[in-house]
């Protein structure tokens, strides 16, 4: 009976405890019941605060596309929009009300006012929640590219509580261009096709006019006076010309595969290619070169003057002689007046051998362009693709006494010596070095031993059919240009070299935008992540595209076309007028079937058509139309039923080459260039069709 | 006898008297509490229930097309589960029945320029009122309805 619950006051202490507790407890019941009283209201507040938000919405949401027409960013166009989107770099979330024309909020604060004083609705546009689609430079890097959501945003207020809904659609932002490909006027994939003179096919005479049979595809990597859009003033591209690095500013090639060797055609004429060593700027007062071999390099003969007997029998003697070595620089020419046939291996100073391993036909592909003037096009070659030319060398004679001086200057032709072509078994050194029409003009009578000990030596001298790295044509142009005092060839300085392509880089200012192979592995993959709109076939591609009234397509956005039926895809469509005219332009990715090209016209110089061939094998040319697109169509192989006059940028799986081949022009668009700045003439902002989802934030 | 000496042990007849005192004169508050807790719980589910009856209400006249959505004031004899929301409309309603609440709309036009730009909806619900009591209690929601054409 110690235990303190049985002391004297325990039974106060303990009614005052109890009530205590339960007076804590009704306080508390109360203050919950108080509480949940007051939220059965505000969710019914917040109810009516979304009602008034959708209210918003569905009032509005007409007179805000209106306005986003009027303002360009649905339907495309330049607009202050545009320029926030096509902005670099990435996009904050932004209010679109300073730019576009509010002509609801204030109606609809009205409307709301004689709900409820405590009623209001407002509705605002932005652009949300935007990131950046192309950053990885091995893939390709595009600062701009980007994809968010156009946002209509209601906020619903009543009685305290606040509701917003948002109707959201994508926007996407991408460039109409292929990626990497842009750079190039042309890429191959596999050139050669296993036969590295596939492309060696045209007959031609020796100034370079054509005979008969295929034309070649003559290639120009830069504005022209003949452009379309862009064009260049002679002067200008002159101008151009004559700085060392022009690659830099016009467009590429490669040829892929295995290696490939383009003869090049003979003259300055048409289509001739003598351009690549010797001023054609005046056909007319046109002089081949003598290039001259520097003396240092020659063997110890040609150092100072010998003393040989000279060819005059009926009055045998020993004359001094300066010998030198000079040669000059052909292209491959067929046919000739006279001679129907490798008229280049006439005189045999050419040998049997090289007839047989080169042949005397030249190549239709011609990669610097063509010899009129402001037409000569050098750009950067990659691949292992060689020229081959022929290389007429002999010696130099210079009779020193005065008496063969004055009868080897009276000859008309000139006297030459020529080095002929030989094979290691048939040189001797007994062989004679006549001159080239046997005649006798008081030269030297020339053993060959005289002048070369050993094989090697007079190969190094010898005429042949010389193989370098076509881009070293590149080097001998600006030589052209630079006039040095005394023309060398190979030219002493190498401003571009073999290049394969495993590496290259691309750069706008300090943006990285490529870093790889020339072929890019990720291409498709960063196409096909454009894609801003789709269609099951190319009949719901035209209804959508083309507009009937105007007879032009109007694409505007980055669309893939299905085409399970792998029906051929034709620009213009069957039963439209050719040339097919383009008043907004984009790109269209095949999944399937092949490309029939019968013209395309670009109406505005800021628009731009790329054709993607995911699968395709043929890109047909059916007419000699202009054709003012860029293909990419990696697995297919150019046929043609016409010339081809083609303005853009071609990257396919192979050419055809045979005798239906009937050439034309194949001209890059300077415009495409994606290291230069107007690169972002060619961004397509897509706004979807439809509203993607609602979103409701409290 | 020395155990009655105690001063300290047991529970005395005074303090049992002021223990009954204390007790009987603070639960009349605590009983206070409680019961208005037991009221407050009644009315909280009243409310509850009767909002959610006009939200349902409301829902439906919202979800209605803008033609479709009578002008008047509707009364809760003419708000019937299953009939529609007046002769011009094939739009009906569907609502849950509850006879212990009274439905009631109003439904307005608000115009500018000659055009009705919205229709401004009001629903009240009242209980029904206890025997020979007035129904004073009541929720009353309101919205609009923009015209989208």
């Amino acid at each position: 009976m110690n235990s303190p619950f049985f002391k004297r006051g325990f039974i106060l202490v303990l009614v005052i405890t109890i009530l205590v507790i339960l007076l804590f407890l009704g306080i508390t019941l109360h203050s919950f019941l108080v509480q949940q009283n007051y939220n059965v209201h505000l969710l019914a507040y917040s109810e009516v605060a979304h009602f008034l938000a959708e209210a918003g919405i569905s009032a509005s949401i007409r007179s805000i596309r209106d306005s986003l027409e009027k303002s360009g960013i649905i339907g495309g166009g330049q607009n202050p929009i545009f320029e926030i989107l096509i902005r670099p770099g990435p996009l904050q979330d932004v209010s679109l009300m300073s730019i576009i024309k509010d002509t609801w909020n204030e109606d609809l604060a009205g409307f709301s006012r004689e709900v409820d004083k405590s009623a209001a609705v407002r509705v605002e546009v932005w652009l949300r929640g935007f990131s950046q689609t192309e950053t990885d430079p091995s893939k390709w890097v595009d600062p701009v590219a980007k994809q968010g959501w156009l946002s209509v945003e209601s906020t619903g207020e009543y009685r305290g509580m606040r509701r917003t809904i948002s109707v959201r659609r994508r926007i996407w932002v991408g460039n109409v261009l292929p990626p990497v490909v842009s750079k190039f006027t042309l890429q191959v994939k596999d050139a050669s096709k296993g036969n590295e003179g596939h492309f060696n096919i045209i007959r031609n005479d020796y100034d370079g006019n054509l005979t008969d049979g295929p034309r070649p595809f003559i290639i120009l990597n830069h504005a022209t006076p003949e452009s379309p859009h862009e064009r260049k003033s002679v002067s200008d591209v002159i101008s151009d010309e004559s700085d060392s690095n022009v690659f830099r500013r016009r467009g590429w090639i490669w040829l892929g595969g295995k290696k490939i060797r383009l003869n090049l055609t003979s003259g300055p004429g048409a289509f001739g290619e003598i351009f690549h060593f010797y001023d054609v700027s005046n056909p007319n007062t046109f002089q081949a070169i003598k290039f001259r071999s520097p003396q240092e390099k020659l063997p110890l003969a040609f150092l100072s003057p010998l003393s040989l007997p000279w060819d005059n029998h009926s009055n045998p003697k020993e004359v001094p002689f300066q010998l030198g070595h000079l040669f000059l620089l052909e292209g491959f020419h067929d046919k000739s007046a006279r001679k129907e046939q490798n008229a280049m291996y006439e005189a045999k100073i050419l040998s049997l051998n090289e007839q047989n391993t080169y042949g005397a036909k030249s190549s239709i592909l011609h990669l610097f362009g063509d010899a009129r003037k402001g037409f000569q096009s050098r750009t950067k070659v990659f691949g292992k693709v060689q020229a081959a030319f022929p290389r007429f060398s002999c010696v130099d004679v210079l009779p020193l006494d005065p008496n063969s001086k004055e009868m080897f200057n009276s000859q008309s032709p000139r006297p030459f010596y020529f080095l002929p072509s030989l094979e290691r078994e048939s040189f001797s050194l007994s062989l004679q070095i006549k001159e080239f029409l046997n005649r006798r003009v008081g030269g030297p009578i020339l053993p060959l031993g005289l002048l070369f000990q050993q094989f090697d030596e007079y190969k190094k001298f010898m005429s042949c059919v010389l193989e370098y790295p076509y881009v070293n044509s590149y080097n001998s142009i600006q030589e052209i240009y630079s006039k040095p005092a005394l023309r060398q060839f190979p030219p002493p300085t190498t401003i571009l070299s073999e290049d394969s392509g495993s590496q290259i880089e691309l750069k706008r200012g300090d943006v990285l935008l490529y870093k790889g192979n020339v072929e890019p592995p990720k291409l498709q993959e960063v196409v096909e992540s454009r894609v801003q709109q789709e269609f099951d076939s190319i009949s719901d591609f035209w209804k959508k595209s083309f507009n009937e009234s105007s007879h032009a397509l109007e694409l505007n956005s980055i669309a893939r076309i299905k085409n399970p039926d792998k029906i051929d895809f034709s620009l213009p469509p069957s039963g439209k007028p050719y040339p097919l005219k383009v008043s907004g332009g984009g790109m269209i990715i095949l999944d399937q079937g092949n490309l029939t090209l019968r013209g395309v016209e670009l109406l505005s110089p800021k628009e731009a058509l790329t054709v993607v061939l995911v699968n395709g094998d043929k890109v047909f040319f059916e007419t000699p139309n202009m054709n003012q697109v860029n293909i990419v169509a990696p697995r297919a192989e150019v046929v043609y039923g016409s010339v081809v006059d083609f303005w853009g940028s071609l990257a396919v799986g192979s050419i055809q080459a045979d005798s239906r081949t009937q050439g034309g022009y194949i001209r890059y668009r300077e415009a495409n260039d994606p290291t230069k700045e107007n690169y972002s003439n060619f961004y397509k902002t897509f706004v979807a069709d439809q509203d993607t989802f609602w979103y409701e934030s409290p | 006898m020395k155990v009655l000496e105690k001063t300290d042990g047991g529970i005395s007849l005074v303090e049992i008297l002021i223990a009954l005192t204390l007790l009987t004169a603070l639960s009349i508050p605590v009983v206070t509490i409680f019961s208005a807790g037991t009221r407050g719980i009644q009315i909280t589910s009243e409310e509850f229930i009767a909002h959610t009856a006009a939200i349902e209400l409301l829902e439906q006249l919202m979800s209605a097309p803008f033609r479709f959505l009578p002008v008047g004031t509707f009364t809760d004899a003419q708000i019937k589960n299953g009939e529609p929301f007046d002769s011009s409309t094939p739009w009906k309603y569907r609502i849950s029945e509850n006879q212990n609440l009274i439905r009631e709309v109003k439904i307005s036009e608000l115009k500018r320029n000659g055009k009705t730009r919205f229709k401004k909806i009001e629903v009240k619900i009242r209980w029904v009122p206890k025997e020979g009591k007035e129904a004073i209690r009541s929720v009353t929601l309101k919205s609009l309805l923009a015209n989208e054409n």
